[in-house]
């Protein structure tokens, strides 16, 4: 409970006033007070105050949240209430049975055609450092027999690592010094986006390198690992300032923005603080970047309605939501339309469409609804878990709409 | 409440809305426990109704049971309206969210009560309307809390409050059973039963559906901020703004600690030495609003302003606007808590009240701040502190309590727009003498005997003991207490009649009684008294001997509607004859009932101002009578009715006891709005005293025009041309005779915008309607005399058969064919009130009783299914039928005329005043 206390003096500034009723997309689908920060709020600050038990009752009331920091964005008190939930969460995960359990029990094995993903996420989770911070549970012994069954596995194609051969040559002469990070969904689920932001960067005058960079380690920050994410950002600090690049850029807002966030990692007085600034100074968004490459008179052949959705962690972790939405708008031949709510959550959140599948898909549909009035035949967002969740949308509500990463679009341009 | 009560009642609930949808474990009941900034108990259980199906259903078993219930929507109340008191279960309306129909034609919406105030205005801002109520919590807040606490909002200084805006409700009583309450027609009979519902705070029902009246948005708004070097020219210049017939859109003071907190956080340019800023919008026809804002400007240099800045971009206006909505959440970093007041005063006590509020701060080393809506006078002192503190805390509820006793001594009250809950109960007491707050406790109980509805919140319990005895008196029936009177009972009513009051205003001579007859029905004795205390122990003593009571003013619309059904005495107001009051600064009038209009308009044009009504009727109308009848005429397009206009006023009750409610303030939810209650009430709930009005300054032009022609197709299409161009109407009347057509058309307002709107008309009336008179009229007295001389004896002669009908506008040129294509040319005369669509017709043939049945029958496809909305008015040729006709009255009908008879009897057990009548003069 340390961590909490210590918060209190945060979760007490929450006045209810509930305007963050109006912006959780969460509450929007369950509309129940328990699943708004208010309500968040208030039973953690009840737990602090002893009048009710941190038990496995929370488990929701904690990991219900989509951590899109939208309530945190229109808080008028200016409470950060991501923050207190994630401190939460390390509670919890330090006194609890972790989550990972529910996943794969109640959601993954019971529903074959979800299996598909598993081989890949079976990867995810080793690489991204959970395996270790659940390593007591023993769920690996159980996962491991399952993951090795042919019967069970998709075939797995090559990953990013597997391919990275393959990509454009460095320019002769750079204009900037690029650090690549490469996170666990481009290398394993969607290695075309990564080839494409590294080849049109290098077309772009970028001398790229790929460091071997273990996982961002935000996974193990949203479950309440924090030691586990230290270790990982330690060896990731280590490779990236070796670089010595102008910038480190990522096609995945999440991984971009959980390196901005390193510095939260570590107390001021500890010798990787300040380096985790230094790694947070140079972190790019990919179309923050390639904006500043842009010629403005990029063209394209073929006209199309194209709209952008704003993955959270751009609009809100990097604040970078406005830069895709003009690279876009300056292109020739794209006819570029606003999208209703960009910057609200898909409902993808890492694991979330694992977790809370029936409410990861409200959100999502939400999302759908807003993408068709557009007319768009072509969105574009920043981040793998958003380009997947959103295939999802367009085959759920059988709407014919392209969903590309925005450096695959710039690739058929430059 | 014994547990096993509760399980057994959530077990039936749950096979009603699903076991999913009944919340009871106590982690998520503490969740249910506050509201903004207040807290309370646990409630028992939580319910999440999908449909007014279900709410209906959810409400029989708890009535059953007698299980306390809250009606709640997003929990952003701010004194507690949402918190349970004592034990009950919360009716969470948030998954009822749906907006089931945007009709622009027509103007209205109706929607769900969970969906919110942003969520209607953005269902309606791309098609150029808003709905104007526009609280700061409007992202949150849903309408049916908007409605159950009478929102504000920083528009309200120039578009009123949500309930002049709110067209009609779906509630589902205490009991279960759902009453339609006009749905989206206007001018019905009845009491107002929508505007109760205001401000009740769930108390009487649980508001399901609400129709609410939307408007074209203004073609443009110019912000400006001034900012003062001391906090007296700031208020003195709000109060001049006001004082000079200026009514901006919003007018907005904050002060120094907010200003500092502010910048802190937004950054806006706010100089940290100032001591307070206005922030000042002005919206309407672009032309206009430079004029405007040259007149503020100049005002503010006469207060010693420092600098005026006048946003030149929507990016600017947005800044300053970011600075006033991000105020409090800006104060809230500088302490852990907060308490933010809400109280209003008149707006020329603006000055004495900051330096009020300032000394108050001093005395308990409490830092105040101000951000308030000061155009209306509406006061929101937020104290900062820390509630670890007990001290301190301590020494906050003492300050705001006297905050709210200076308020109340200044002619304020002790709420403006965020409602009493139970956080305010202990400041009820200032404004409310016992027997005003026992009138609305028995009010209350006549919505719900068991007192099931958000019980503990509004009325202070502990003043009201007579509960019990009013419940007893639900048995009993009107006939029964009417008929109790003897000729014992008569003679000594008169024996002490006369101990009580001098003989010469006491009559017994039949000679004159004709003149007080009413339908055949003639008063054997006539009473005058000299003031307000005659009046009072004549109605007691009436009261005691079961003696009916006649109010008579000028008696101009005595003959509309069913006569009483018992007339023993005519009370004449017409020594009640004073304005005691016409306060310029404040744009009120405090007049006394029986000042005929008359001679109130006559004093206020010698001040600029006016009381914008033009009633139907022929005759010199009292105040008493025209607030009884909420007799308005075709200048309700813009001005709304006198139920949108009386602020405050006194009568005398049942019992014969003062009632005192509201004042010169104009926003006040400070316990439940009697005035909704009283206007428009036809005598039946109190004989009227005195009366506090808001007034309007002359516009600086006001135009009639009047058209005409003899082509229907012509007409019908002009009708709808001018309904869609969005001119900016102050009438919008339509007179059938002879089978000529004519529209009487108002536009006033700055000169500006007048003629830019006088070029539209001109265009859309070019070659289809024939100008017939063209009048400047500031009084705004053109639609009356218009109207009179189509109807020399007026509208509401004895010798007419009058019929009322409320429709929607787009019905009302069908409407007339059909009434044309039945009657002979010459038999009928219509006249209407069309955007509002109120239609009267009036039949100059014989075969009365024919005519009638067969008009209903018209009317009925039209009427929205509502048996009131056509109605009888005037019975001249002697018919006498129900004014549904002879079709049996449908379920709402009867939910709405018990309800009638349910308060009246509560609030008039013996029947003494105006037995019969109704309001509206419906038969029911």
């Amino acid at each position: 409970m340390n961590k909490l206390q210590e918060l209190y003096e945060e979760i007490s500034k929450c006045n209810k006033c509930g305007f963050c009723q109006s912006v959780c997309p969460v509450f929007q689908e369950t509309r129940i007070e328990g699943s708004v920060a208010r309500g968040r709020l208030a039973l953690i600050r009840e737990t602090v105050e002893g009048q009710i038990a941190f038990d496995h009752e929370f488990k929701d009331t904690l990991y219900e949240c989509l951590l899109c920091k939208n309530c945190v964005e229109n808080c008028p008190g200016g409470v950060t209430g991501d923050s207190i939930l994630l401190a939460a969460r390390e509670t919890m995960a330090a006194n609890h049975i972790p989550l990972v359990q529910k996943l794969v029990f109640n959601h993954l094995l019971k529903h074959p055609k979800r299996l598909s993903l598993t081989g890949r996420l079976l990867q995810i989770y080793e690489k991204t450092g959970l395996r270790k911070a659940f390593r007591k549970t023993g769920l690996i012994g159980l996962l491991g027999p399952l993951a090795k069954s042919e019967d069970f596995l998709p075939k797995i194609a090559n990953t990013f690592r597997d391919l990275q051969g393959g990509l454009a040559p460095n320019p002769q002469e750079a204009n900037y010094k690029v650090s690549f990070f490469l996170g666990c969904g481009t290398n394993l689920l969607k290695p075309s986006q990564g080839f494409a932001a590294v080849n049109t960067l290098r077309k772009l005058g970028c001398f790229v390198q790929i460091p071997e960079t273990l996982c961002c380690s935000l996974p193990a920050v949203s479950y309440g690992h924090s030691g586990v994410a230290q270790e990982m950002a330690k060896k990731n600090i280590e490779l990236l300032l070796a670089e010595e690049s102008d910038y480190i850029v990522s096609d995945c807002a999440s991984c971009s923005s959980a390196l901005k966030d390193y510095p939260k990692l570590f107390k001021e007085d500890d010798a990787y603080y300040q380096k985790a600034l230094d790694v947070a100074c140079k972190v790019h968004d990919y179309a923050q970047l390639t904006l500043k490459l842009s010629t403005g008179s990029w063209q394209r052949p073929k006209e199309q309605v194209v709209t952008y959705h704003v993955p959270c962690h751009l609009a809100r972790g990097l604040k970078a939501g406005s830069e895709p939405k003009k690279l876009l708008a300056d292109i020739k031949g794209l006819n570029y339309v606003e999208l209703p709510e960009a910057d609200y959550c898909c409902g993808a959140a890492g694991s979330y469409f694992i977790t809370y599948p029936e409410l990861s898909e409200k959100v999502l549909r939400r999302k759908m609804q807003n993408i068709k009035k557009t007319g768009a035949s072509l969105v574009a967002t920043s981040c793998p878990a958003c380009v997947m969740q959103l295939e999802r949308g367009a085959r759920m509500i059988n709407h014919p709409v392209k969903v590309m990463h925005i450096a695959e679009i710039i690739e058929g341009i430059v | 409440m014994a547990s096993e009560v509760i399980s057994k009642a959530l077990q039936e609930i749950k096979t009603i809305v699903g076991a999913h949808d009944v919340l009871s474990k106590k982690k998520d009941m503490l969740t249910y426990r506050y509201a903004a900034t207040t807290s309370g108990p646990p409630p028992m259980a939580v319910i999440f109704p999908k449909s007014t199906e279900e709410v209906s259903q959810v409400l029989k078993v708890l009535h059953k049971y007698k299980v306390p219930v809250i009606a709640r929507g997003a929990g952003t109340n701010l004194n507690g309206g949402t918190v349970i008191s004592k034990e009950g279960v919360v009716l969470e309306l948030a998954k009822m969210h749906r907006i089931l129909e945007v009709d622009l034609q027509n103007r209205h919406v109706l929607v769900e009560a969970g969906v919110t105030n942003l969520e209607v205005q953005q269902a309606i801002e791309p098609h150029g309307f808003m709905f104007a109520p526009d609280p700061a919590s409007q992202q949150v807040s849903t309408m049916g809390g908007n409605i159950a606490e009478n929102a504000g909002g920083p528009r309200c200084v120039k578009y009123g409050v949500t309930v002049n805006h709110v067209l009609g409700l779906e509630v589902a009583l205490s009991d279960g059973r759902v009453l339609i309450l006009n749905g989206p027609l206007e001018g019905l009979p009845g009491y107002d039963f929508t505007g109760i519902m205001h401000a009740s705070e769930g108390t009487f029902g649980i508001i399901t559906k609400a129709w609410l009246r939307i408007m074209p948005k203004p073609q443009a708004i110019k912000t400006m901020m001034a900012i003062f070097d001391t906090l007296e020219d700031a208020a003195r210049t709000v109060s001049q703004i006001i004082a000079q017939g200026i009514i901006p859109a919003t007018l907005e003071l904050i002060d120094h600690p907010i200003l500092k907190a502010v910048e802190q956080t937004v950054k806006i340019g706010y100089p940290l030495d100032a001591e307070a800023v206005l922030l000042i919008e002005v919206d309407g026809h672009a032309e206009s609003l430079d004029s405007q804002a040259l007149k503020i400007v100049a005002i503010c240099k006469e207060n010693n302003v420092r600098e005026t800045k006048v946003a030149q971009t929507e990016r600017e206006r947005e800044l300053l606007w970011s600075g006033r909505r991000g105020a409090v959440g800006s104060i809230a970093r500088l302490k852990p808590s907060f308490a933010e007041e809400d109280i209003t005063i008149p707006r020329t006590k603006l000055p004495e009240m900051l330096k009020t509020i300032a000394k108050i701060g001093e005395k308990y080393s409490l830092i105040i701040g101000n951000v308030f809506h000061a155009g209306d006078g509406n006061f929101h002192p937020v104290v900062l502190y820390d509630s670890r503190d007990p001290q301190e805390s301590q020494r906050v509820i003492e300050a705001n309590f006297e905050i709210m006793k200076e308020a109340a001594k200044l002619g304020g009250t002790v709420s403006g727009e965020h409602g009493i809950g139970m956080e305010k109960l202990k400041g009820m007491p200032l404004i409310f003498s016992c027997e005003d707050m026992s009138f609305m406790r028995r009010l209350k109980l006549a919505f719900d005997p068991q007192d099931i509805l958000n019980p503990g919140k509004v009325i202070p319990e502990d003043v009201c003991k007579e509960t019990a005895a009013a419940l007893d008196r639900v048995g009993q029936t009107l006939k029964e207490s009417a008929d109790t009177d003897t000729d014992t009972d008569r003679s000594r009513f008169l024996e002490q009649l006369k101990i009580l009051i001098d003989d010469s205003r006491v009559c017994f001579d039949k000679g004159i009684f004709d003149k007080y007859t009413i339908g055949g029905k003639t008063p054997w004795c006539c009473v005058k008294p000299q003031d307000p205390a005659e009046m009072a122990a004549v109605v007691k003593l009436a009261n005691e001997y079961s003696i009916a009571l006649v109010p008579w003013g000028n008696g101009t619309k005595q003959a509309i509607g069913a006569p009483p059904d018992k007339y023993d005495v005519v009370t004449l107001t017409g020594d009640l004859d004073r304005i005691i009051e016409i306060d310029v600064g404040n744009l009120t009038a405090t007049v006394e009932a029986g000042v005929s209009l008359q001679k109130l308009q006559q004093s206020l044009h010698e001040q600029n101002l006016l009381l914008p009504i033009d009633p139907l009727e022929a005759g010199n109308p009292t105040l008493g009578g025209l607030v009884a009848a909420n007799s308005t005429g075709g200048l309700r397009l813009q001005y709304k009715t006198l139920k949108d206009m009386v602020l405050g006023f006194e009568m005398i009750s049942p019992q014969g006891e003062l009632i005192k409610y509201g004042g010169k303030n104009l926003k006040n939810v400070a316990g439940y709005d009697l005035c909704k209650l009283l206007v428009g009430s036809w005598g039946t709930m109190g004989i009227l005293t005195k009366v506090t009005l808001k007034l309007f300054p002359f516009s600086e032009k006001a135009v009639y025009r009047v058209y005409g022609t003899e082509d229907f197709g012509a007409f019908k299409k002009y009708l709808l041309d001018i309904q869609n161009s969005k001119l900016e109407l102050s009438t919008f009347d339509v007179l059938v005779k002879d089978f000529s057509y004519y529209v009487n058309l108002c536009l006033s307002g700055p000169k500006e915008s007048v003629d830019k709107q006088i070029n539209l008309l001109n265009t859309l009336s070019e070659n289809k309607m024939k100008l017939i008179t063209e009048q400047d009229d500031k009084l705004l007295g053109s639609g009356r005399d218009f109207i009179l001389k189509a109807f020399p004896r007026g509208l509401f002669s004895p010798d007419n058969t009058l019929i009322k009908s409320c429709l929607l506008f787009a019905s009302i040129s069908d409407f007339i064919e059909q009434i044309l294509e039945h009657n002979k040319p010459g038999d009928v005369t219509i006249y209407a009130h069309a955007a509002n669509g109120i239609i009267y017709a009036v039949y100059h043939g014989q075969g009365c009783a024919e005519v009638i049945d067969k008009f209903r029958k018209i009317a009925d496809e039209f009427s929205q299914g509502n048996p009131w909305g056509v109605h009888i008015l005037g019975t001249g040729a002697g018919y006498t039928g129900r004014a549904g006709g002879e079709s049996p009255p449908d379920q709402n009908t009867d939910l709405l005329t018990g309800l009638t008879v349910s308060i009246k009897k509560m609030l008039d057990p013996n029947n003494v005043l105006n037995p019969g009548r109704t309001a509206g003069g419906i038969i029911i």
